[in-house]
Order: C-alpha cells, then structure tokens, then sequence
C-alpha cells in the first residue's frame, strides 16, 4: 500500500459512525476536563481508561486522543475567565487572556484561543502524518542497547525538565522504576516484592498509581483550597469573534507559536508547558511594547496557546514512531496501547495500520469538531465552571473508584490507589514532580527487558550499551540533560561569587 | 529542608528494597544475569540520588522558609488532610462489604453535606441522582462489576 493509501484508510476509519460519536465524546469530555481546574488531561485520561476496557481498541484509542486535545482547548477557558489555569499548560495564557477579559474582551481572547488552537492542532496532525513513518524505519535500526540507552534518554529529559530540582525528578524517577520491579519476573519466573501476596504478581498498574498520584492527591488539595474560598467567574463580553486589526496582531504569533510547539513537543521533558513559556517569551522579546505584555495582549494569548496545541502533534509523533511517550498524559496514552495489546513503535506502522491510521484521521476530525463545537457552546462550558466545588470533588472520587476497581475487580486496588493518593499529595506539597514517576512506571519493564536482552546477547559484558552510535549519542543526551543544569547552576553561583565583593 | 528529609526517606527506602532483594531467590536459567541485578542497580541509584539530594539540601542557605511552610500547613491544612484522607480511605474499605450503591449513597451524602454550603436539599438530590444514574450507565450499559455488598443487586 502507498503512503498516501494509508493516510485514505484511515480516513475511512475515523469516519466510521460509531467512531466519530466516540472522537466526539472524548473531545467534549476532554473540553470538560480542561475547563475544571484541577483536573488535567493525564487525570482525566487515567479516569476514563478502565471504562473503555469493553470496546474496540481503535475506537478506545481515538475517544482517549480526543479527549487529550480536548483538554488542551478547554484548560484556556478557566484561564481566561478565571485567571486559573484549567491545566498546567494553560498557566502562560492566563497572564494576558484574563486582563483581556477584565477589559471585556474576554470574547476576543476565547475566539484567537480557538483560532489558535485549531490552526496549531492541524497543522501538527499533518506534521505528524508526514514525520512519523520516516521516523518509524529509522527505529527499525534500533536493537535491544539503543532501545536502553533511548529510554534513558527519555526519562533523564522529562526527570530533569519536570519540577525545580533535576535531584527530586530523579527520586520521583527511580521510585517509579521500583515499583515497575513488582510482580513476576518474567525472565526467571520468580516473584520480586510481593510480600507472598497473590494480588501483587501481576505487578501494580500504572493505572492504579496514575488514578492515585492524579485523582485522589488532586481531589485532596482541592478540599484544602476549597475550604480557604472559590475563585470568581468573569462574565464573557463583547463578541466572541476578532477585530480585523486583532487578527493582524494574531496570526504571527500564531505561526511562530505553532512551529514552536510542535519542534519542542517531539523532544521529551516538560510537556507543552515549556513550549507556551518559550513562545510568551519570543513574542514578548520581539515585540515593540514589551511593557504592555501582563496588561491584555492579544500576542501573548494566540502565540502560546497555539504552542499548546501543537505540542500535542509533536507528542504523537515519538509515541507512536518510537514508543517513547515525552511526558505524563503520552505515558497514560502508552499504557492504553499496552492495555489494548498493541505495541506503539517501529512495528506499529506495518503491524496495527488501521489502528494507528485510523487514530491520526481522527486527530484532523477532532480538531475541527473542537473549533466548531467550542465557539458556539463556550457559555455552556463555562457554565460547567460555577459547578459547586462540594459536589464535585465527592462526585470526581467515586467515578475514581469505579474505574480502579473495575480495572479487576479488586479491593485492593483501591487500597492502593488511596496509598498513591497519600504518597501524590506529599509530592504535590514538596515540589516533587510526579510525571516522571508515572512515565517510568510505564516504561521500567521494558527499559529492564532491554537492558536484559542487551547483556545476554554480550554474554554479561556492558559495552555493548555503548556499542552503536545510535545508544552512545542518546546516552550523551541523557547525560547531558541531567548534568547539564547541574553544571550551569554552579557556573551560575561563581559567577554571582565572583561579582560580589569580597566582605 | 526538605531534600535533606527526602534524602533520609531514599536512604530509608532503598534499605527496605535491599531486604526485598534479599529475599528474591537466584534462578539464573539462560540470564546471565539474574532477576536481582537490575533491582540492585535501582538500590544503587537510589542511593546515589539521596546522597545529591543531601548535597542539594545542604547549600539551601537557610531552612527557615521551609520551616514557616511546615508550620503554616499544621496550623492551616493538616487537619482538613487528616479528615479528607480519612474519608477517603473509609470509603474505600467500605466499597466492598457494603456494596457500591450503599457505600457511595454514605460516602456523598456525608462529604457534599460537609463540603457544600448552599441549601441542604441539594447534595441529598445529587447523592440519590447519581448513585442510582451511576448504578444503571456502569453496571447495566457498560457491563462494570460493581459490588452488591448488602443489597441483593
């Protein structure tokens, strides 16, 4: 089949009725989630997997994506209107959306975060499409040590550029790797920290963690923020369209928001949070009133949430080319394709077409169904915001529980998943970021695989982990990503010593 | 302050994960390795990540802030901590023994009465509203096994 056959069958995969209703779904929910604060995609993400263990995996797969995008459209509603973002991506576009809406332009600045996000959304798709087979042969090359030292790589950038401290990304990092070493091993049969407990054999499912690091610690510290006062909800003015002079002011930043965003999504580590930082940053550094930037501009709306949007595309393409996911909400993503006993990586391509095709069809699908749906209902989503926080975080909890334990079926689970809530919420209150955790959940048996297979193959000898220069160059950028901020805070503290005067 | 304590709790950890390798029997049939050599790898980096954290918490130049932090959430949050995880955790191992719809029905009247502060009618229609909503999309459309518990359904 030619490439382009493939890009048409997976069209008619994503057009299939059940399968639109379904990107449909996801993408509304995912708006809902992205406009309550508190509840980003990842939590949402890990709330809705077991409920969709009963359906075909495509179709699983296209609702989950939606609902990924989805929450990147909704998370700049409560930003705007709220000067809360929906989820941590959305913080950038807070600083100019709300002043916009203060000044009752709130319609404007709702109208370009659309705008933005749809032009950004497809143009990402297309990247996607065009980059993620080439990049998928180039992984064909890639044996059991580059497969290592590519994992390394992966979980060294999102340890380092998660959270204030490369040391407490580490931690949050290894501790995740621990708990992936529990259960059966698979190599020599034998269980490894279960305690003798039968339930643990089967390991603990990313799942399990993710619904307690996300759902349970979140629900958490909102009772303590709800309990201290609400936030207020600004009324949406003016019309929820652009001035032609708003949109001159808008479509560059657009462009350059967009580039950014999808080049930074395709490199692990820090989500589509740097990314909306690196472009609030190049419009406020270019621009000839720099001062105005915090008072309602437009520039510093279109540009990073354009970034947010793209970096979506860029996320897809190493996840489903390489099977690295580049943050939390690809790593929940990942463990759905796992769940679903598909392989993301070289293999996909050729192995699941319709799956993976099907998925990125829906992905141009679901872009336009967010830009036509968010516009027009945008007062309905908001209306989801003067949700009473008392009802809604009980209500949050038990869909929670409902989802761990229909994973299977076990009491346990949920005694886990209130331990890793427990465990999230001392994350959240020391600074530890918990994407880094999660992510090598996901990845800790497959890293121990390869690692394993590596030293087989060599008969116990570890050079062959730098035997190629594939491994040796993304074990450099491993180690450069966690030494470099390192070397360039201690550069940093000489430099200070040596301006101050000696006392 | 706080990366010297979370160096002692790595320290502590990857001392209780050196006594679960310990535990692990050596079976070493066509793996050169073994099932304990990547866990030690792990114990070893653990270690080395609470000896940086203990470098990093060293050079904070002071430990007051973080004190004034510690001091604030026992005075301001512990409490409300304490009772939300309680509750959380009740419900939890009541989900089983009492079943979903009782536990839920318990768990949302208690803590949306105790969370909202509108009129009182409110959380009890949302309580009886989505338990029963909830019961029916789960169990009867998306075919979840939830548990009976008391209630003979």
């Amino acid at each position: 089949m030619l490439p382009i056959d493939h890009i048409l069958n997976g069209f008619s995969v994503a057009f299939q009725f059940h399968n639109l209703g379904f990107a449909l779904l996801g993408c509304v929910l995912g708006t809902l989630v992205g406009v309550l604060p508190g509840l980003g995609p990842a939590a949402g993400m890990a709330l809705l997997l077991p409920l969709t263990f009963g359906m075909e995996p495509t179709t699983a797969l296209i609702m989950l994506a939606g609902m990924y995008y989805g929450a990147m459209y909704g998370g700049s509603t409560t930003s705007i209107l709220i000067n809360t973002p929906g989820e941590a991506s959305s913080v950038m576009t807070a600083i100019d959306g709300y002043q916009m809406a203060r000044n009752g332009r709130a319609g404007a600045a709702l109208a370009v975060s659309a705008i933005a996000s749809v032009i950004a959304g497809t143009f990402s798709v297309i990247a996607l499409t065009l980059m993620a087979v080439p990049l998928a042969r180039f992984g064909l090359k890639f044996g059991p040590a580059e497969h290592f030292a590519i994992l390394i790589f992966s979980m060294a950038a999102v340890s380092s550029l998660t959270g204030k401290s490369v040391a407490r990304g580490l931690f949050s990092m290894v501790i995740g790797l621990m708990i992936s070493t529990i259960g059966i091993d698979l190599q020599s049969g034998m269980p490894r920290f279960t305690g003798g407990n039968l339930e643990l054999q089967d390991g603990i499912s990313f799942l399990v963690a993710a619904v307690g690091f996300f759902a349970i610690a979140e629900v958490l510290v909102n009772v303590e923020e709800h309990l201290r006062g609400n936030s207020t909800v600004l009324a949406i003015k003016g019309r929820l369209w652009l001035t032609a002079e708003e949109w001159r002011r808008s479509y560059m930043p657009i462009i350059r928001g967009t580039l950014i965003g999808f080049f930074k999504g395709v490199i692990p580590g820090g989500g589509a949070t740097i990314s909306t930082m690196l472009s609030y940053s190049l419009e406020r550094s270019i621009h000839k009133e720099k001062e105005k930037f915090g008072t309602g501009m437009i520039e510093g709306v279109a540009g990073p949430e354009a970034a947010n949007n793209a970096a979506v595309g860029g996320h897809m393409v190493p996840l489903l080319a390489l099977g690295i996911p580049t943050g939390t909400t690809t790593a929940i993503l990942l463990g759905a394709f796992i769940i679903f006993g598909i392989q993301p990586g070289p293999l996909l391509f050729t192995r699941n077409p319709d799956v993976v095709w099907g998925l990125i069809g829906s992905m141009y699908i679901g872009n336009l169904m967010l830009f036509v749906l968010n516009l027009p209902l945008i007062a309905l989503f908001v209306r989801v915001l003067h949700t009473p926080t008392g009802i809604l975080l009980p209500l949050i909890l038990v869909i929670a529980s409902i989802g761990v334990y229909s994973i299977d079926n076990s009491a346990q689970d949920l005694l886990l998943t209130w331990c890793f809530g427990i465990a999230g919420y001392a994350f959240k209150k020391c600074d530890i970021p918990i994407a880094p955790l999660i992510l090598a959940m996901v990845l800790g048996g497959k890293m121990e695989q390869s690692f394993r297979q590596s030293m087989t193959i060599s008969g116990g000898d570890p050079a062959i982990l730098w035997s190629s220069w594939i491994a040796v160059l993304f074990l450099a950028l491993a180690a450069l990503m966690v030494l470099g901020p390192l070397v360039l805070r201690l550069l940093r503290r000489r430099r200070v010593a040596q301006a101050t005067p000696a006392q | 302050m706080v990366n010297v304590i979370l160096a002692l709790v790595a320290l502590g950890i990857a001392a209780l994960y050196g006594l679960g390798i310990a535990a692990i029997p050596q079976m070493m049939f066509g793996d050169v390795l073994g099932p304990t050599a990547y866990p030690r790898l792990l114990m070893i980096l653990l270690i080395g990540v609470a000896g940086l954290l203990l470098v990093e918490g060293m050079r904070e130049k002071s430990w007051a802030p973080a004190r004034a932090n510690l001091r604030a959430f026992l005075r301001e949050d512990a409490l409300t901590f304490v009772l939300a995880a309680g509750a959380v955790l009740a419900f939890f191992l009541l989900f089983r023994p009492l079943g979903y719809l009782l536990s839920t029905l318990l768990f949302l009247l208690v803590s949306m009465l105790v969370l909202y502060r509108g009129p009182r009618w409110i959380p009890v229609a949302v309580t009886l509203g989505f338990c029963g909503a909830s019961y029916l999309i789960f169990v009867h459309a998306f075919g979840t096994q939830l548990p009976r518990g008391l209630l003979p359904f």
